[in-house]
């Protein structure tokens, strides 16, 4: 059967997309984006609040999801002509996967998701879970169209039936990440950050036990895939001055949570999220509520003091400063149970804390791999068109080199009394 | 970040099994620890990892921020360190039990318990009671993907499995 480079048999739609030119949609996903839970991913911007940084990183989960979208068509098509996915149908399949893939994220994407991860043992992939069950729009036009909803969800879950299908949505170099690294590098203006995404396509293979391989003849493109990615995190993803926002914004979620208990979109269990889908009331979950919620406590004369203060923080940009921060390359995961650094920024914190008041002050620690080490989910180089080993294991292959983890410590005050606080590490000699 | 009785559980079932004599940097060891983790999970208790199907099998990506943990662990246990069954008590001592038994009895059943032999294990587990759209015969769907395995030897794991009312006909 004669497939189109972009997988799409009947187009019904041209989108103009900045990153890839035309991307073409079927009737089916068309459909799918004229929902109304997927037009909310308008209102979510891809990068939280990376644009108190880098200005033009306005970018949204709309535009992510239907890149994704199109990458997936371009990856599958060709696996397809090359034999390894032996169904047409999976094609159009795989593209429906990667459509709705963000359809669960939350406003200001992972800035709130922690929140959840942490208070109801949620993520973006458990909420997507949600939406794509309980949607009557999405189910409807899925079931119109002959798609078993719950192979998609199966896809999300790396559950389906097919593993190549799971490894292609998620694993070391997958389709999620070739689309957010070139979109989000341009919009931040990280040049480093692009990849060679063409290249990256004509030389994805599947080995003979079904892993994701590259020939080695890409092994340039793959190389470039994992170096944009360490410096998205260093120059992105991590800085320090937009984690500082991200955790602003989270600690104004949290008080708002305690605070208004009777606001229906701050979701207290899973069962309020399945009837917000249920009722539509999802739709208007997104970044422009949550600013217009602040905005209204901000302006209400009984709100909370501390509340006030972080909000008008955020938006005066005056929010959270770095006062402290260490972070390194590593090859060895991060334990907080021994580190010297968690340990000295424990003690330096617990001396801010007679200065200013909890709100006011944040820590951060993350452990970030910047590779996946592990049979399961390494890709793998094609040698001479034959042999396949993990391209961790390749001399051919910077991979082989580069750091395996990214580790971050960091302490942050509110910048109203950084200078304070500053002159007080000054003066107990904790910095020079 | 970390979960230690996590790693421990994983650590004392490899030591009961004989399983901990890999060597701890090896890609042989990571996939030892998710194997067995898998079946930790499917038949000790519920320890909220959530697994993917690939082309090797059951994985969780947040295992990979175990290894170290449990390689130490070991390690530990090698050069006479501290015990480490001390550590665990209670409902966690009954989940490593748990697995151990049932892994033991695997091992009666198909006589050695190895690399190959966990992989078929687990998968032939996740594909009789995870995988979406549930395959009409696991076994085959299994040979079908891996050919190098043993034939008999997916057979054997497969009648333990409908035996151990894990995995139905």
């Amino acid at each position: 059967m004669a497939v189109i480079e972009s997988g799409v048999k009947n187009v019904v739609k041209r989108i103009y997309d900045e990153v890839h030119g035309y991307i073409e949609l079927s009737e089916v996903e068309l459909e799918i984006v004229n929902t109304s839970v997927f037009q909310r991913l308008r209102y979510i911007r891809q990068l939280a609040t990376a644009w108190y940084v880098y200005p033009g990183a306005t970018h949204t989960r709309f535009s992510h999801s239907i890149g994704a979208m199109h990458i997936a068509g371009l990856v599958s098509t060709k696996l397809y002509k090359y034999g390894y996915i032996y169904e047409p149908e999976d094609i159009q399949l795989l593209r429906l996967a990667a459509l709705l893939h963000d359809i669960g994220h939350t406003p200001f994407s992972h800035a709130i998701e922690p929140f959840y991860r942490y208070k109801l043992g949620l993520n973006h992939e458990d909420i997507s879970r949600v939406v794509i069950e309980e949607s009557p729009e999405i189910r409807e036009v899925l079931y119109r169209y002959g798609y078993d909803y719950k192979k998609i969800i199966a896809i999300h879950e790396g559950r389906y039936k097919e593993p190549l299908h799971n490894q292609l949505l998620s694993s070391d170099v997958d389709i999620d990440r070739m689309d957010y690294l070139i979109r989000d590098a341009l919009h931040t203006g990280v040049s480093y950050g692009t990849i060679d995404l063409q290249r990256l396509i004509a030389t994805l293979v599947v080995d003979g036990d079904g892993n994701i391989a590259i020939l080695d003849k890409g092994i340039d493109a793959v190389d470039n895939f994992y170096l944009a990615r360490m410096h998205m995190y260093k120059a992105v993803y991590y800085h320090k001055t937009l984690v500082g926002y991200e955790l602003i914004l989270r600690k104004i979620y949290e008080l708002l949570h305690e605070y208004y208990a009777d606001e229906t979109l701050l979701f207290k269990t899973i069962q309020d999220i399945r009837k917000a889908v249920k009722n539509e009331d999802i739709v208007y979950w997104n970044d422009d509520w949550l600013i217009g919620f602040m905005m209204n406590v901000y302006r209400s004369a009984n709100a909370p003091k501390e509340l006030k203060e972080l909000i008008e923080a955020f938006f005066k940009r005056r929010g959270y400063k770095v006062v402290i921060d260490i972070s390194n390359f590593s090859n060895k995961p991060l334990n907080v149970e021994i580190d010297k650094d968690i340990e000295n920024i424990q003690s330096i914190s617990s001396i801010i804390r007679r200065i200013v008041e909890e709100h006011q002050m944040a820590s951060f620690v993350d452990d970030i791999k910047i590779l996946d080490e592990d049979p399961h989910v390494t890709p793998r180089v094609i040698l001479a068109g034959r042999k396949s080993i993990p391209i961790t294991d390749y001399n051919g292959s910077i991979v082989k080199y580069i750091p395996r983890r990214y580790h971050v410590r960091r302490l942050y005050v509110l910048s109203s009394k950084w200078n304070r606080v500053i002159e007080e590490l000054k003066l107990r000699g904790f910095i020079s | 970040m970390l979960n230690k009785k996590l790693a421990l559980l994983i650590a004392n079932t490899m030591k009961s099994l004989n399983l901990d004599k890999v060597d701890t940097d090896s890609f042989e060891f990571r996939f030892v620890v998710q194997k067995v983790s898998y079946v930790l999970q499917k038949v000790g208790c519920d320890l909220g990892l959530k697994f993917g199907w690939y082309s090797l099998g059951p994985y969780a990506k947040i295992l990979q921020n175990y290894y170290n943990m449990v390689a130490s662990v070991l390690n530990v246990e090698m050069y006479g360190g501290s015990g480490i069954e001390e550590e665990l008590e209670g409902d966690l001592k009954i989940c490593v039990e748990k697995a151990v038994t049932f892994l033991n009895d695997y091992k009666k059943y198909v006589g050695e318990i190895n690399v190959e032999s966990l992989e078929i294990l687990a998968s032939l587990m996740m594909l009789c009671t995870e995988i979406y759209p549930k395959p009409s015969s696991p076994v085959d769907e299994l040979l079908k993907r891996k050919k190098n395995i043993s034939q008999d030897l997916a057979v054997k794991t497969w009648k333990f499995l409908v035996d151990k009312n894990i995995c139905t006909l």
